[in-house]
């Protein structure tokens, strides 16, 4: 719009004013561009066509530094040549042409007869090059690239065409380094709010383990209290048999709820720095393999462990982690009542630094719809079941910053997979 | 001071507990294993029986209304240094557990504990130092 009413205030158009109505156009373009905040590559490229576009260059090109600007490589170009140069890829010494040159020099370079030019390097792609015309692009004052301009003929270009290819090469630097520094917030934002969840989880369990402990008190007295009467009535002579076996099973149950007490207390016990040691992750599924063979045999389990061997030990609560590993193959053999497969695999995911543990079961699956709830404190499926194993597994992970994901099938099997950070 | 087990008792064991039930019925299970009980609901009550009679063992609660556990210990120590203590307490704590043995408590025990394992430890103790005494 603007460019239009430009255009209109200027009554007469001279040769003058024609050439910087081109030229307003080209930048007011890549503007249009940089203020929708597109992504860099594509204003490159919408940047690249528009200018060989209104001055019917025969192409332009930009190449980028790469290697700490030891060598450039084609970022991108005009056209049908600039997309087939880029898929095929190229790459270029600071000695190369005159691209290499401008890189090499910092300084803008032009030719209105390439054969004249005793470093010109024929591209070829541009066999018609008869002028050319390069720029360097600065960012944060470090040549990141080269803006290049080729014309078939020769003696066509100017101090205009100097001029528009300087501007269009600042903004470029312009558009790429706004969009670093978007990278940049957007990476800062992404951190402070992991930070915020951390310390969330953090106050969260410190509550949770300031709870837990009163709890533990107010439960544990009334045990005492039920399990001295118990064994009071016990003592009586007059018990019938039926009597001192009901008694016996009142008793072991206050032991499972003492037991259970004990053990969320200490889940959500405060720890500190010092309760973590570095420690092999693929040694704790071996510990707790031969925990589990007695258990496994019994019940018609294959079990199979592939460890990573290139795995790194990692900083962990070990008591934990050999908990969750212990909850988690303990969930896979209930699954499996007539038998089956059990399968543990470590992973080092060096792209995210993680330690990856795998636990596949070919049992009874879950149902999709109570997958949600797993993790929840108290939902259990099991008669039996506290419906805490997991729960107290989630919260043992997040407190290693780690994640925990479950794939289930039904009727074919559950896939847990337990990440751990390398680092703390 | 000290108490005296030569006199063919099973012991003089003065329990303080706030719980009226858990006093009450622990009571009943030591008096049941043959040792003589005294109890006390607070801490004061409980420095006010020591000065009036001898005791071979104290059961302690920590918690309790008042004065807590560990002040009776520290309490109690000044005038029966060698009095048995064993703490007997709801509330299991690593930093508790140190700083009552550091005052010379004989054992931490956390509830529940099974009556037959309070009895057995009872015993044991009781004859241990009904030997350290025939000596």
């Amino acid at each position: 719009m603007a460019v239009n009413n430009l255009h209109r205030k200027n009554q007469i158009p001279t040769l003058e004013n024609a050439s910087a109505y081109k030229e307003m156009n080209v930048l007011y373009g890549i503007s249009q561009a940089i203020v929708r905040a597109e992504d860099f590559d594509d204003i490159l490229n919408l940047a690249l066509n528009l200018l060989r576009d209104i001055y019917s260059y025969y192409h332009v090109q930009v190449y980028w530094a790469i290697e700490g600007g030891k060598k450039l490589t084609y970022k991108d170009g005009s056209g049908e040549i600039g997309f087939s140069i880029k898929e095929k890829g190229h790459e270029i010494t600071l000695e190369h042409g005159v691209v290499g040159y401008v890189a090499n020099s910092g300084q803008a370079f032009m030719t209105n007869d390439v054969l004249n030019v005793p470093f010109y390097l024929q591209n070829q792609h541009l066999p018609e090059t008869r002028a050319e015309l390069a720029i360097p692009i600065n960012i944060r004052d470090e040549i990141s690239g080269v803006l290049d301009i080729h014309h078939k003929n020769s003696n066509q270009f100017d101090d205009r065409d100097l001029r528009l290819a300087t501007s269009v090469a600042d903004q470029l630097s312009v558009a790429y380094e706004r969009e670093a520094l978007y990278k940049e917030l957007q990476d800062a934002l992404q951190k402070e709010s992991s930070t915020r969840a951390q310390l969330i989880q953090s106050e969260k369990l410190a509550a949770m383990g300031r709870l837990v402990s009163s709890v533990a008190h107010e439960l544990n007295n009334p045990l005492q209290a039920i399990q001295n009467a118990l064994y009071l009535i016990r003592m009586e002579d007059t018990l019938s048999d039926q009597s001192e076996e009901d008694i016996q099973v009142a008793l072991s149950e206050t032991a499972r709820m003492a037991e259970l007490i004990s053990r969320l207390r200490e889940t959500y016990r405060p720890r500190g720095e010092t309760d973590f040691s570095i420690e092999s992750l693929n040694k704790i599924v071996d510990e707790t393999h031969k925990l589990l063979a007695t258990h496994l045999r019994h019940n018609n389990i294959a079990f199979g462990f592939s460890p990573d061997q290139n795995l790194p030990k990692i900083p962990m609560i070990r008591d934990q982690i050999k908990q969750v590993i212990l909850n988690l193959a303990l969930n896979a053999i209930e699954s499996m009542p007539s038998g089956g497969e059990l399968k543990i695999q470590t992973n080092f995911l060096s792209e995210n630094s993680n330690a990856q543990i795998l636990i596949f079961d070919s049992g009874t699956g879950i149902d999709p719809e109570l997958l949600p709830n797993i993790f929840e404190p108290f939902f259990t499926t099991k008669p039996k079941g506290s419906g805490l194993g997991l729960a107290i597994s989630y919260e043992i992970i997040q407190r290693h910053s780690g994640k925990i994901n479950v794939k289930s099938k039904v009727d074919s099997g559950t896939t847990v997979e337990v990440l751990l950070p390398i680092e703390r | 001071m000290s108490s005296s087990l030569s006199d063919n008792r099973n012991g003089q064991i003065l329990i303080v507990e706030d719980d009226p039930n858990v006093r009450r019925s622990l009571g009943r299970v030591l008096r049941l294993a043959g040792c003589e009980i005294t109890s006390a609901c607070s801490g004061e009550q409980a420095l006010q029986y020591l000065e009036e009679a001898d005791y071979d063992l104290v059961y302690l609660d920590v918690l309790l209304p008042g004065m807590d556990g560990l002040e009776v210990l520290r309490k109690l120590r000044e005038n029966s240094p060698d009095l048995a203590v064993i703490f007997l307490t709801a509330h299991a704590s690593l930093h508790l557990a140190k700083e009552a043995l550091r005052l010379g408590a004989e054992d931490y025990l956390t509830k529940p504990i099974y009556p037959e394992v309070l009895i057995s430890k009872t015993k044991a103790f009781l004859a241990e130092k009904l030997n350290l005494r025939s000596n």
